[in-house]
């Protein structure tokens, strides 16, 4: 898994798009990781993730805190991630349920367990399903779960234990 | 079952290998803000205030109709004709306004921006459609810890087919201390009276769990409850300011609030002031995480959810697994069991809620992601429910508004 907690490189070219892409070459990969988690498609996941990285460089100038820079791409791929399961923009075909293994040598090598899990994940409601995947996915605390959906820490102790329950119940009535 | 979501999402990760390149327009970044030094801002500030203070307490902000807007004409007697609802602003870098808007139209009738160095987190409404509560925070957030910043409490009254819309006005309700976090706000049914639940954020050990009333009109401190130590789970803040935590009735003396795994009943002219020794549990039985947060009708006899349930069959929620549907399920609060499903339909694989519910429970505003004409397709509305017959409003979903706590009726 990669390391997504990382600070922007220190060093990196005074001029936004230099920087913004030394920002993309560093944490897109992880951050296309845990959209396609999110939602099953790699495609998607990536234009996701491409938008973040366009809405920050747009921002950039504006920026009073370029180390939080990492914090606000982690936000808007959880943003966009949303939009697409709500099914609006030029996403909406995804279904939902499927997982993410489309091909059938994928299908193949994929263990049942987890798809089974991953599948049932994606039908959880949209923050019991952020809050499992930045916590256990993440390995993020509960206070950086917290800051990075912008709720409390209780409402993340909720939104996980309801999702572990609800899961667990999913998980059950499928097998 | 913790280690077998660790195990599964990074399986399903390590299949990604590599992306495409980045690629960015050949425009220039907007320019740096400008960021005053701290040592203007006193004397500016200072100057400012004389201003400020004489106009803020009256009318903050005096929303102009840009359109005139003419009051909705397809209005339903017993349905809200008009909504206030957070305008999200992605990625944290603006403040969140909030717009205006007709139910049935889904014409806007004003966007209300939030004062200088604040953005708008909350709303709630009263039953007349016209009066709301806002609550603001500072802006930028605090890198730290946004939800224990202070809140700050707006008046928003609407007057549709005028040509000021939305007039905008700073409550006298204190402001939140620093470590509280806003868990529900509710605004009585006549607007004379504002309902909050705060929680001390866990890692300031400020304290035990609250349930205040101001006076909107004085901003004096009314009633407190107090609840358990912060250590029992209180089941409510979900990011902006709840307003689907607690229910104020339409008698306009009981509230009804989300806490653990149920509601529970308070009646705010009895005397006491402990949260739970002073309020009788009602009966919740729906199925938690297969159903949206419940609402509760005002007058207090139905709580409702939209959960998953099995297509083809009348069972009322539960079910996750395999092909299901959304049962828009009402529950009574006397015996906790289903009492009727308002409608059965759309897809059960992303979030549905209920948005506003009528007085009887007959008929609600939810949320629902419907199937589309290719297979695999969902379209996700926001429609009147009643007798099983869900239509479609001109809701701007595509706009960014948080659900379900980001809009009020």
């Amino acid at each position: 898994m990669d390391n997504v907690h990382t600070h922007p490189p220190r060093g990196a070219a005074p001029d936004a798009a230099r920087q913004v892409t030394a920002l993309y070459q560093v944490h897109a990969l992880g951050l296309v990781r845990l959209a396609v988690i999110m939602l099953g498609d790699q495609t998607a996941a990536e234009d996701v993730v491409q938008d973040a990285f366009l809405g920050l460089y747009r921002r950039w100038g504006g920026l009073s805190d370029t180390s939080r820079a990492l914090a606000y791409l982690r936000s808007s791929v959880l943003n966009g991630c949303r939009t697409v399961l709500r099914g609006k923009s030029r996403y909406h075909q995804i279904a939902l349920a499927e997982p993410a293994f489309e091909s059938a040598e994928a299908r193949a090598l994929a263990g049942e367990e987890h798809r089974e899990v991953v599948a049932a994940i994606r039908r959880l409601p949209d923050r019991q399903r952020e809050a499992l995947v930045l916590r256990f996915y993440l390995d993020m605390d509960e206070v950086e779960v917290a800051e990075a959906m912008r709720i409390s820490r209780g409402a993340v102790k909720s939104a996980t234990s309801r999702a572990i329950a609800a899961l667990g119940r999913m998980l059950r009535e499928g097998s | 079952m913790e280690d077998r979501v660790r195990s599964a999402t990074r399986y399903v990760a390590d299949e990604v290998h590599e992306v495409r390149p980045l690629v960015l327009p050949q425009v220039q970044p907007a320019a740096r803000r400008w960021h005053p030094r701290r040592q203007w801002i006193v004397p500016l500030a200072a100057a400012a205030a004389v201003v400020a203070i004489a106009v803020a307490v009256v009318i903050v902000k005096d929303v102009r109709n840009s359109q005139q807007v003419p009051p909705a004409s397809t209005a339903s007697p017993q349905i809200p004709a008009y909504y206030v609802a957070l305008n999200d602003a992605s990625g944290q870098q603006s403040p969140d306004q909030v717009v205006v808007g007709d139910t049935f139209t889904g014409a806007r009738l004003a966007m209300v921006s939030p004062p200088a160095h604040s953005s708008f987190v909350g709303i709630t409404g009263a039953a007349d459609d016209r009066t709301f509560v806002l609550g603001a925070q500072p802006f930028p957030y605090s890198p730290k810890w946004w939800p224990v910043e202070p809140r700050t409490w707006y008046l928003l009254r609407i007057a549709p087919g005028t040509d000021h819309p939305a007039q905008l006005a700073r409550l006298p309700i204190p402001a939140t201390p620093y470590g509280l976090e806003v868990t529900g706000t509710a605004l009585s049914p006549d607007g004379s009276e504002f309902a909050v639940t705060l929680e001390p954020n866990e890692t300031m050990n400020s304290g035990p769990e609250q349930l205040r009333i101001y006076s909107v009109s004085t901003g004096a401190l009314l009633r407190t409850w107090t609840g358990p130590p912060s250590s029992q789970e209180w089941d409510g803040y979900l990011g902006r300011d709840n307003n689907t935590t607690l229910f104020w009735l339409a008698d306009g003396h009981t509230l009804v609030f989300d806490y653990s795994a149920g509601g529970r009943v308070l009646d705010t002219t009895r005397p006491g002031h402990d949260l739970i020794a002073d309020s009788r549990p009602t009966a919740w039985s729906m199925p938690f995480g297969t159903c949206s947060r419940p609402v509760v009708t005002s007058d207090g006899k139905t709580v409702a959810a939209a959960c998953a349930a099995p297509t083809g069959s009348q069972a009322l929620g539960g079910a996750t697994g395999g092909n299901c549907s959304v049962a828009f399920t009402e529950y009574s609060t006397a015996t906790g069991k289903p009492t009727r499903t308002l409608y059965q339909g759309g897809s059960c694989g992303t979030d549905s809620e209920i948005l506003w519910i009528s007085s009887s429970g007959d008929t609600v505003i939810g949320y629902l992601n419907r199937a589309g004409a290719e297979p695999g397709q969902s379209i996700p509305a926001v429609g009147v429910i009643t007798q099983n017959k869900f239509r479609p409003l001109s809701f701007p979903l595509a706009s960014g508004i948080p659900l379900p706590d980001g809009v009020a009726w």
